[in-house]
């Protein structure tokens, strides 16, 4: 390795000597040289200032024998100075000069000696007292001149001598300097040696590593520093190496103790999810078991109201229905809430009627509204459209909470629903849109303290009501979590004592623009009278009897009635028919019976009776004339339309909606079995089926099930899922083993189970149907409306296995009547017209000219059947051409085709009931 | 020589005999005055020396002790700030300096003070012949010294003197001064040049004793320690001038204080306010004198020295004797 220059002074020994030696020799050499110049210099002022002084005192000394003539006493006096160091010779001289005696080395003084000369006489003594004694001198007189020469050489000598003495001792102090740095520079470097081994000792895991004593005070200490932190670190690595162990101990306790703790919580989490799952059980187990009696004990009140012989009991039996309903309400709260709570709840988007969803809930609070006396009412806009896509049992059952409160506290007045639409954006499946729903009522009113906590489970307005008006106190928070669950919202205004108002809406796309069919011609033009004491109920019926192009006149004073139809018959004009509303409850029979029969003579025309009960009767006295009828308030749309065409006359709206008075469909002598372990609803099934003329067998279980369908082919089973041993699930399983659908019997599911109510795939390949426990006699006639008609009248279809799963209503024989479609059943449609394009595709790609005309035809009917006129014909032109064109030709009209039903299944138009044709005559 | 080994004693000389030797030395001359002057006396000193105030302070001191001297009004200024004033009705000069300026002056008496005489005759010779000059002296007539001399010495036969020019014209009178006192003279004459030495030289080997006359030429502080030296080398007495000699080495001394010049100078002011224009300035030496005598040189030399009373009791006697 190069050394680099200098070396020496990169060590600190060597600067050590450099910081000794150089300031020492630099200020040496200057001092030194300062003080031989001064000692030089000082030894000649000396000199001198002792040749003048002897010079002086020679001549002060020479005076005398000068003023008396004494020459051997100046001689004397030469003598004694010459003795003095240094003088070499000494003279007196008189005043001119001129040497009088001398003493001394003569030749050499006057060659190396200094001269110094000193006047004699020169000297005064002061003898005046003031200055007038004092005259001006006179030019001196001088005895003579005293002068001495002095020798230079021990002056010069002695220079020389301290010259010699400073360079030696300049000499030894830089040598003792040397000597020092050299001295302290090892200790240092040795000591900073030891310092630095150490370190590298310690460095590399030696903690026992210290540094040894040191003669140097400062290094000592910083040795002895780094012995004592030496010390304390490896007495702390010691105390941290325990810690250390000790938290390691420790840990692996936690650890112990975690993995025990974890053990402990997933046991506990396991018996956590098995209690959950027992109290899902549980639930469901207490629905049904509630369900279950309650369902025989509605039932069987509603069959011995039917049977009751006298008044008393039938107050006894509808009370016992009313008691029970409310029980099932109660209940059904509790489900729904809980299964809300669970998530269990799934909302269905399908294609519903607006109208009939909102009439059949306004309907059930009917006779209670009537019951309590206040007029309740459903105006629907006539911008809503005939066919929306969303949930319509939820829509329903949040108007029915919603209805269900209004009339609870509201105790005179109205009851006021009020239904709009407001378009929005297209959607995925037609127009998107907001469906508005108004609940209005003139009952007791909230508190803005009572609006806070109004949509808080288990809370009512106020602690009283629930005393008062009974209730769950989920219905609103149901209503919100349901609303909330279909994108929807929910908004109170109320007033204490002057009504609420509750305004919810929710997102629903329509799937057709249109609202209600066009007015028939007949009916337009017609003039109707209205009379209702009620406003609110003028107003919807007008509002109705309007969009169906009829003219109104309307009064709420039964007593002005005459006056119009003077004035009518004064103008010559008359009333078509007479709307009248009547409110029958409470009033006595015959004062009921003396109104209409006035009105009747009064008026000539069709009558109509609007009141508010169920189930009434036309009096005996007009019953006769044949031009009267009734219809229950509030009046369904369509009920009123049937009533209305059949009093006017009007045969084409009679055809196109058949009789409006409501009966259970008959299916007589249709084979059916009810399989249900409870003896009850056996018994209850039983009834309600021997009501609509079918032959009843009945099983307890699910294998005497099994045996029963063999033997006795029913068209259909009523199959309660939840039995002992073999459950519905599994008999029907077994049934559809033995017998595949289509040739088996339709098999619909009873259950009471809340959480099996939703229809999943799992149940679509074994039923046909489902049904909740209590059942609802609607839903029932219109389940077998569907299944048990289908099975009678679409003999012709049977081909396709889709079609007469799918096909839920009969076929109007009057015109083309269009089939609506749930999800599953679109879905299917869909799916199978799909197949049937592929399947043509690959006829014509194969250019099998049979199998092309096969798969037209089959296309053709499907059209048919759903009711696509146009598109059905376009397939009887290609049917057409099938049989003869290139197959060039059929592929681009496969292509066309293709495109129209591909836009038809997208715009949601398939199965709608609303395709383009679909308008009747 | 210290101090306390020198004894003073002032005395006052007898008047009579000092006006004798005045009147012979002065010539007079006749001037008026004016009574309305506001500052009829006006007083110059030389310089700042303490002598010349002491001088002043006498006269002042003396005006006061009489009625008509208190009345006197009297201005002093002082070489060199102040000139003289024209206005004065009569100049009194302390020191040559001051009396050489005021000479300048016109028509007014002047009288010059505690001056030398030799200065004095010098510028005396210079004044107009109407001016009215008149002096007071420092120097002691030399018999004075003689008498002390005497004094102190009865047995001394030979008394040498280094004469200059003013002593060389007085010689006669000198000498029968001094025979008058039993004294024969040994008179050395210099000019003050490169003679003096021998001049003292031949002064000590024929003398008794010394007598230093106030001969500036001759006989300066500078030449002072030759003759002290010598004398003391040949264990001569030396009789000088001032206190300041008999502290140098001299045996005894005969001098005049300024202050007594000052009331000496009283006096004559004194006379020419109540004789004014009939007045004669004075030429005068000072009245009074004082004695001094060195013991240690006394011891030296074996003289036994009187006391101060005696001594000038005897130098009075002595001068009244010479008379």
């Amino acid at each position: 390795m190069r050394r680099p220059r200098y070396a020496v002074l990169q060590s600190i020994q060597g600067r050590l000597i450099a910081l000794a030696l150089v300031p020492l020799a630099v200020t040496s050499v200057m001092v030194g040289g300062y003080n031989v110049y001064r000692g030089a210099e000082d030894a000649r002022a000396t000199l001198e200032s002792r040749g003048r002084l002897i010079a002086d005192n020679l001549a002060l000394a020479a005076e005398l024998p000068l003023l008396v003539g004494d020459l051997s006493q100046l001689r004397a006096i030469c003598r004694t100075a010459v003795l003095q160091p240094d003088v070499i010779w000494a003279g007196i001289r008189d005043p001119g000069h001129e040497l009088l005696v001398e003493s001394g080395a003569t030749e050499i003084a006057k060659q190396t000696g200094l001269r110094f000369t000193s006047i004699a006489g020169s000297t005064a003594t002061p003898v005046a007292d003031h200055p007038e004694q004092l005259e001006p001198i006179a030019a001196v007189s001088l005895l003579g001149w005293a002068e001495v020469r002095l020798s230079m050489a021990s002056t010069l000598s002695a220079q020389r001598a301290r010259f010699i003495k400073g360079f030696w001792m300049l000499l030894v102090g830089l040598g003792a300097s040397i000597l020092a740095a050299l001295s302290i520079g090892s200790a240092l470097s040795r000591a900073l040696h030891d310092l630095s081994t150490t370190v590298a000792r310690y460095r590399e895991g030696d903690l026992s590593a210290r540094v040894p004593r040191q003669s140097l005070v400062e290094l000592d200490q910083l040795a002895r520093g780094f012995n004592f932190m030496a010390a304390e670190l490896e007495g702390a690595q010691q105390a941290m190496r325990q810690q250390v162990e000790l938290a390691t101990q420790e840990l692996r306790h936690s650890l112990r103790t975690l993995e025990q703790r974890n053990l402990q919580l997933e046991q506990a989490r396991e018996e956590a999810f098995a209690a959950n799952r027992a109290k899902d059980q549980f639930i469901a187990r207490v629905s049904h078991e509630m369900r279950t009696p309650l369902n025989a004990v509605v039932g069987f009140g509603r069959l011995l109201e039917q049977e009751a012989q006298t008044e008393a009991s039938r107050d006894y039996s509808q009370t016992i229905e009313r008691a029970s309903e409310q029980l099932l309400t109660v209940v059904d709260d509790i489900l729904q809430y809980a299964k809300l709570h669970v998530g269990a709840l799934s909302i269905e988007s399908e294609p519903f009627d607006p109208w009939r969803c909102l009439e059949d809930v306004v309907a059930i609070l009917g006779p209670e509204a009537a019951a309590k006396g206040i007029e309740l009412a459903l105006l629907v806009h006539s911008d809503v459209p005939e066919r929306l896509r969303g949930d319509a049992n939820r829509i329903g059952q949040i108007l029915l909470n919603l209805l269900n409160n209004a009339v609870k506290f509201t105790e005179q007045g109205h009851v006021f629903v009020e239904a709009s639409y407001r378009s929005l954006a297209r959607g995925d499946h037609g127009v998107g849109g907001e469906l508005q729903v108004v609940v209005i009522d003139t009952g007791i009113g909230l508190s803005d303290a009572q609006k806070q906590r109004l949509f808080r489970p288990f809370e009512q307005a106020d602690s009283a009501i629930s005393r008062r008006y009974g209730g769950s106190g989920l219905g609103l928070v149901i209503s919100k979590r349901l609303l909330e669950l279909m994108n929807g919202r929910i908004e109170v205004r109320s007033q204490l004592g002057k009504g609420s108002r509750f305004a919810f809406s929710l997102p629903c796309d329509a799937l057709s623009c249109r609202a209600w069919k066009e007015a028939p011609r007949s009916m337009a033009g017609r003039k109707v009278l209205l009379c209702d004491p009620a406003p609110i109920q003028v107003r919807v019926l007008r509002s109705v009897l309007l969009s169906w192009g009829i003219e109104v006149f309307a009064t709420s004073q039964i007593e002005h009635i005459e006056t119009m139809l003077r004035q009518a018959e004064r103008v010559g004009r008359r009333f078509d028919l007479l709307l009248l509303g009547l409110a029958v409850r409470g009033e006595p029979q015959v004062e009921i019976e003396r109104k209409v029969v006035e009105v009747c003579d009064l008026f000539s025309g069709p009558l109509l009776l609007l009141v508010n009960e169920q189930r009434w009767q036309l009096p005996a006295a007009v019953q006769a004339l044949g031009r009267v009828d009734w219809c229950p308030k509030p009046v369904r749309r369509e009920r009123l339309f049937s009533l209305l065409g059949r009093l006017l006359g009007v045969d084409e709206i009679e055809r196109a909606h058949g009789s409006g008075v409501a009966s259970a469909p008959v299916f007589p002598g249709v084979p059916v079995l009810v399989v249900d372990d409870n003896a009850f609803n056996r018994s209850l099934m039983r009834e309600l089926c021997e009501v609509r003329g079918m032959r009843v067998a009945e099983s307890a279980s699910g294998h005497e099930a099994l045996q029963r369908v063999e033997k006795q082919r029913p068209a259909l089973v009523f199959m309660d899922l939840h039995m002992p041993g073999m459950d519905g699930f599994e008999a029907a399983r077994r049934l559809r083993a033995l017998m595949p659908q289509g040739q088996g019997p339709r098999i619909i599911a009873l259950s009471a189970d809340a959480f099996v109510a939703e229809p999943t795939d799992d149940l679509s390949p074994l039923f046909d149907a489902f049904l909740l426990k209590p059942l609802s006699e609607r839903l029932l006639d219109e389940t077998l409306e569907r299944l048990l008609s289908a099975q009678r009248s679409t003999a012709p279809a049977r081909s396709s296995a889709t079609a007469q799963r799918f096909a839920p209503q009969p076929i109007d024989p009057a015109g083309v009547r269009p089939v609506t479609l749930d999800v599953h059943g679109q879905g299917r449609l869909e799916q199978e017209l799909l197949d049937q394009l592929a399947k043509l595709e690959a006829a014509i790609s194969g250019a099998e000219r049979a199998a092309v005309r096969e798969r037209v035809h089959d296309l053709k009917g499907l059209c048919a059947f759903f009711g696509l006129e146009p598109v059905r014909q376009q397939m009887v032109e290609f049917e057409e051409v099938a049989k003869s064109a290139p197959f060039s030709l059929l592929q681009r009209k496969y292509r066309r085709l293709r495109a129209r039903l591909t836009t038809l299944i997208k715009a949601g138009e398939l199965g709608s009931g609303d395709s383009e044709s679909n308008v009747p005559g | 020589m210290t101090a306390e080994a020198t004894t003073r004693l002032r005395r006052k000389a007898v008047r009579g005999w000092l006006r004798t030797v005045a009147a012979a030395g002065i010539g007079c001359s006749t001037s008026v005055f004016s009574h309305s002057d506001p500052a009829p006396v006006e007083l110059l000193l030389s310089g700042r020396h303490q002598a010349y105030q002491a001088v002043a302070d006498g006269l002042l001191q003396g005006l006061t002790r009489t009625a008509a001297g208190r009345r006197l009004r009297v201005a002093q200024q002082q070489l060199p700030e102040s000139e003289p004033s024209a206005e004065a009705a009569l100049l009194v000069a302390v020191g040559a300096r001051a009396c050489e300026r005021v000479l300048e002056q016109q028509a007014v008496p002047i009288l010059c003070v505690f001056i030398p005489e030799g200065r004095f005759r010098t510028l005396a010779a210079r004044k107009r012949a109407d001016q009215l000059l008149g002096a007071i002296f420092i120097d002691q007539p030399i018999v004075r010294q003689l008498a002390l001399a005497r004094a102190l010495l009865p047995n001394a036969k030979r008394v040498g003197l280094l004469a200059g020019a003013q002593l060389s014209q007085a010689e006669v009178a000198l000498r029968r001064a001094a025979l008058a006192l039993g004294f024969r003279v040994n008179l050395e004459v210099s000019d003050g040049g490169k003679d003096v030495a021998p001049a003292i030289r031949a002064l000590l080997q024929r003398a008794e004793l010394i007598v230093a006359a106030f001969e500036p030429e001759v006989l300066s502080v500078s030449t002072a320690r030759w003759l002290l030296q010598g004398a003391h080398h040949r264990r001569i007495p030396v009789i000088g001038y001032s206190a300041a000699y008999v502290e140098a080495g001299a045996l005894a001394a005969i001098y005049s204080s300024p202050e007594s010049i000052g009331e000496q100078t009283a006096g004559a002011v004194l006379a020419w306010a109540r004789q004014r224009q009939r007045w004669r300035p004075p030429v005068s030496y000072p009245e009074q004198f004082e004695l001094s005598i060195n013991a240690s040189v006394a011891s030296a030399l074996g003289i036994d020295a009187p006391s101060l009373e005696v001594l000038a009791e005897r130098v009075d006697r002595l001068i009244g004797d010479s008379r």
